[in-house]
C-alpha cells in the first residue's frame, strides 16, 4: 500500500494511536450520556472543527517535503486536533468535573499544540524568505551572465567587450590588422520621438539585419548601446575597414523604411566611426577612439564615415 | 502645530504631488511598456499608484512613489541605459517657457545661465549649482546635488537627468562629444551606455555629480539664420526673450516650485557657512520647528542632517581648492576648521580621497 511507503507512516500511526488513546482515556473515565444528551449544535460544530483540522494535517502532509517545518506544523496540528476531538468526546461522555486528567486532557494538548504550529509557522515563512532570496539571486545572475540583446538577438556591449580583448591578444602577438567600426543610427531620438519606441526597435532590427548582411563571415556584429552598433573586423586595415563602412552607408541609403501606422516611407542614414588597433591599444582606448571618429562623422552634417586620427 | 502650518509655507516635502514628477513617471512607465513581454504592475507594486489612474486627466505623482517606481525598474531584468533613454525623451519639451527662453538667447552661455537660474523648473530632483569660472577660458561646471533625497533611486535620476542635459544641449546644437561629466560611482564594467549617451570624458569615482561644459562653446552664437540677419533679429530676440522669462518667473513662483526641505535645508547652511555655520538647532529654528521634527523629517527624506552639512561642505572646499587654485590652509580657515590636518581627515571622509589630489588638478588642467 502506498501509505506504507510514504514519509509521514510513522507520525500518522502515532496519531491514530494518540487519539485511540484518547478514546479509551474517555470510554475509561467518562459514563456515556446517550443521544438525549447531546446538543446537535455543540456536535456539528465541534465535529466539524476536528474534521477540518484534520483535513489541514493531510494537506500539509500531502503538499510539503518531508522535514523540520513539516514535523512541527504536523505535531501543532495534532495537538489542537486531539484538543478539538476532547471536547468532541465531551459530548458523549460525561466526565468527574475534579479528574486531574481531564483538567489536563483539556487545556495542555491545545496550547501545546497552537505553541508548535506557531513556530512551525515561523520556520515556514522563514523558508519561504530563503526561497525567494534565492529565486532573485538566480534571476541577477541570468540578468548579468545573458550576452545577448533581446530586441536585435545581438551580442551586447559585455560580449563585444571580452571578444575584443581577445582579438587584441591575437594582434599583439600576430600583428594581423584588426579593424573596429562604430555605427550610430542620426536622428534616432526623433524618430522616437514620432514613430514610438515599438517602431524605434523594428529600425533598430532593421539596421542590424542590413548591417550584418554587408559584413563578412568572419566580422561580429554587435550591439553596443541604444542606437549604436558597433563591429569587430579581424585581419582588416584601415583602409578595408572604411571600404566596408562606406558600403554600408551607400546600402543603408537606398533602403527605404516603412514605419507606422500608415507605413509611410522613410530614409535613414548612418554616422561611422572606423578605428584600428595600435601596438598595445586597451579594449577602452580602441573604443574610445573609435567613439572620438564618431563624434567627428557626426560633426561633419552625419551619413559618412570617419577614420580615428 | 501653527508654527509648522507656517513654515511649511516655505518648503514642499516629498509627498507633494507635482505635474514635472508625473511627467517623469508617465515617460518611464511609457519606456517600460514598450519593452517585450513587460508588465505594468512589475514597475507600479507598491508605488500606490493604478495604472488606470495614469490615464485619468489631472492626476499626479509625488516624488516617493516615483522613487517606488524607479526602485522597482532596478530590480527588473530591463536594459542598462533606461535611465539615459528617460532623460533623452524628456529633454526637448519645446512648449515649456523655459526651452523657449533658451532657444530665444543669443549665446550658448547665455542659454545655459537661464538653464541654472530656472533649474527648478528643469529639474525638480536636483540642485543646480554653478561653479565661479576664473577667466574666460575656464570651463562652466555645473553640479548637480540631490535636492529631495533620492536615496537608491539617485544614481537611476542621476543618469537621468545627465542624458535630459546633454539632449539639450545637442537641441542647441552645441557639440557635447566635448563635455567632461563628473560621475560619483565606481566605474562600470561596460561602459557602453555611458560613451553613447554622454561622449568619452568621464570622470568616475568623482566626488559629486556634474559636468564641465568647455569655454569656447559658451561664446557660440546659437544657430539659426547668418550672423547678419541674427543682427537683425537680435532686437526682436531680445524682447521675446524677456517674455518668456516672465513665464517661466510666474511658473517658478508657482505653488509647485517651491525647494523640497533637504534643499532648502542645504541653502539655509550655505548661506550660513561664510559667517558663522548653522547647527541642526539653527537650522531648525530658522524654518520655525523644534530640533526633533526637523530630524524626523529629514529621516522622511531618507536623508540626515550631518550628511547635508558634510555635501555643503565639501562643495566650498572643491569650489576654493579645484576652482580658485587656494591650499588647505585657506579652504581650512574658511570652512572653520581649527587646523589643516582636522581638514584633511574630513575631506577624505566626505571625498575619499585628499584635498592635494584636487589642487594639482586645478594648477596643471
Amino acid at each position: 500500500m502506498l501509505f506504507f511507503h510514504c514519509h509521514h507512516r510513522l507520525k500518522v500511526l502515532a496519531l491514530f494511536v494518540a487519539v485511540q488513546i484518547l478514546w479509551l482515556v474517555a470510554d475509561t473515565l467518562g459514563t456515556a450520556r446517550g443521544l438525549a444528551g447531546t446538543n446537535a449544535m455543540d456536535l456539528f460544530g465541534e465535529g466539524g472543527f476536528a474534521l477540518f483540522i484534520l483535513l489541514w494535517i493531510v494537506f500539509v502532509l500531502a503538499s510539503r517535503p518531508a522535514g523540520r517545518v513539516t514535523n512541527l506544523l504536523f505535531f501543532g496540528l495534532c495537538g489542537i486536533f486531539l484538543a478539538t476531538l476532547q471536547d468532541f468526546a465531551d459530548e458523549f461522555y460525561r466526565f468527574p468535573d475534579n479528574s486531574p486528567i481531564t483538567k489536563a486532557l483539556e487545556s495542555v494538548p491545545a496550547t501545546l499544540g497552537i505553541l508548535v504550529f506557531s513556530v512551525g509557522l515561523l520556520g515556514w515563512y522563514r523558508e519561504q524568505q530563503a526561497f525567494n532570496q534565492r529565486l532573485e539571486k538566480r534571476e541577477k545572475f541570468y540578468r548579468e551572465h545573458t550576452s545577448l540583446d533581446y530586441i536585435t538577438c545581438l551580442y551586447n556591449a559585455g560580449y563585444m567587450l571580452q571578444a575584443l580583448n581577445r582579438e587584441l591578444d591575437i594582434y599583439q602577438r600576430s600583428k594581423r590588422p584588426l579593424g573596429l567600426l562604430l555605427f550610430d543610427i542620426d536622428n534616432f531620438d526623433g524618430f522616437n520621438r514620432r514613430f514610438g519606441e515599438r517602431e524605434g526597435d523594428k529600425l533598430l532590427q532593421d539596421c542590424s539585419e542590413l548591417i550584418a548582411m554587408n559584413l563578412r563571415r568572419g566580422d561580429l556584429l554587435c550591439r553596443f548601446s541604444g542606437d549604436r552598433f558597433i563591429a569587430l573586423l579581424p585581419d582588416t586595415h584601415q583602409a578595408q575597414a572604411s571600404q566596408l563602412a562606406a558600403e554600408i552607408n551607400h546600402s543603408m541609403a537606398s533602403v527605404a523604411h516603412k514605419c507606422g501606422e500608415h507605413q509611410e516611407t522613410a530614409h535613414y542614414t548612418l554616422s561611422i566611426g572606423v578605428a584600428s588597433a595600435r601596438p598595445d591599444d586597451t579594449a577602452d582606448e580602441l573604443i574610445r577612439r573609435a567613439n572620438q571618429a564618431l563624434f567627428h562623422a557626426k560633426r561633419c552634417g552625419k551619413n559618412n564615415c570617419q577614420m580615428a586620427g | 502645530m501653527n508654527t509648522n502650518m507656517h513654515a511649511s509655507a516655505d518648503f514642499i516635502d516629498n509627498r507633494q504631488p507635482l505635474p514635472a514628477i508625473t511627467h517623469m513617471t508617465l515617460s518611464l512607465v511609457d519606456i517600460w511598456l514598450s519593452l517585450p513581454g513587460a508588465e505594468p504592475h512589475r514597475l507600479l507594486s507598491g508605488s500606490r499608484i493604478f495604472y488606470q489612474d495614469l490615464a485619468k486627466p489631472g492626476y499626479q505623482v509625488n516624488c516617493q512613489q516615483l522613487f517606488v517606481v524607479v526602485k522597482n525598474l532596478l530590480k527588473q531584468p530591463a536594459p542598462e541605459d533606461l535611465g539615459f533613454r528617460l532623460g533623452r525623451r524628456l529633454a526637448p519639451a519645446s512648449r515649456d517657457p523655459l526651452n523657449q527662453a533658451m532657444i530665444n538667447s543669443i549665446t550658448t552661455g547665455q542659454a545655459l545661465k537661464l538653464l541654472h537660474a530656472y533649474h527648478r523648473l528643469y529639474s525638480p530632483l536636483f540642485t543646480l549649482r554653478r561653479g565661479i569660472r576664473r577667466g574666460a577660458d575656464s570651463p562652466l561646471y555645473l553640479v548637480l546635488s540631490d535636492a529631495v533625497g533620492m536615496g537608491e533611486a539617485g544614481q537611476f535620476l542621476v543618469e537621468a537627468l545627465l542624458g535630459k542635459l546633454t539632449g539639450t544641449g545637442k537641441s542647441l546644437e552645441m557639440d557635447t562629444s566635448d563635455w567632461q561629466y563628473f560621475i560619483r560611482r565606481d566605474p562600470p564594467a561596460v561602459m557602453a551606455n555611458h560613451q553613447k549617451y554622454l561622449g568619452n570624458r568621464l570622470v568616475f569615482d568623482a566626488p559629486l555629480n556634474g559636468l564641465a561644459i568647455p569655454a569656447y562653446q559658451l561664446r557660440q552664437t546659437l544657430p539659426g539664420a547668418s550672423p547678419l540677419s541674427r543682427q537683425q533679429r537680435q532686437q526682436s530676440l531680445q524682447q521675446s526673450l524677456q517674455q518668456r522669462l516672465l513665464l517661466c518667473r510666474q511658473a517658478l513662483r508657482g505653488a509647485d516650485c517651491r525647494p523640497f526641505l533637504p534643499e532648502t535645508v542645504s541653502a539655509l547652511l550655505q548661506a550660513s557657512l561664510h559667517t558663522s555655520p548653522l547647527g541642526l538647532e539653527g537650522c531648525a529654528q530658522a524654518l520655525a520647528m523644534s530640533p526633533a521634527t526637523l530630524k524626523r523629517k529629514l529621516k522622511a527624506h531618507n536623508c540626515r542632517f550631518q550628511d547635508l552639512a558634510d555635501e555643503v561642505r565639501t562643495l566650498l572646499a572643491l569650489d576654493y581648492l579645484y576652482l580658485r587654485g587656494k591650499n588647505s590652509e585657506f579652504t581650512a580657515r574658511r570652512l572653520h576648521f581649527n587646523d589643516t590636518a582636522n581638514f584633511r581627515r574630513s575631506f577624505k571622509r566626505w571625498t575619499g580621497t585628499l584635498p592635494s589630489r584636487f589642487r594639482t588638478v586645478a594648477t596643471n588642467p
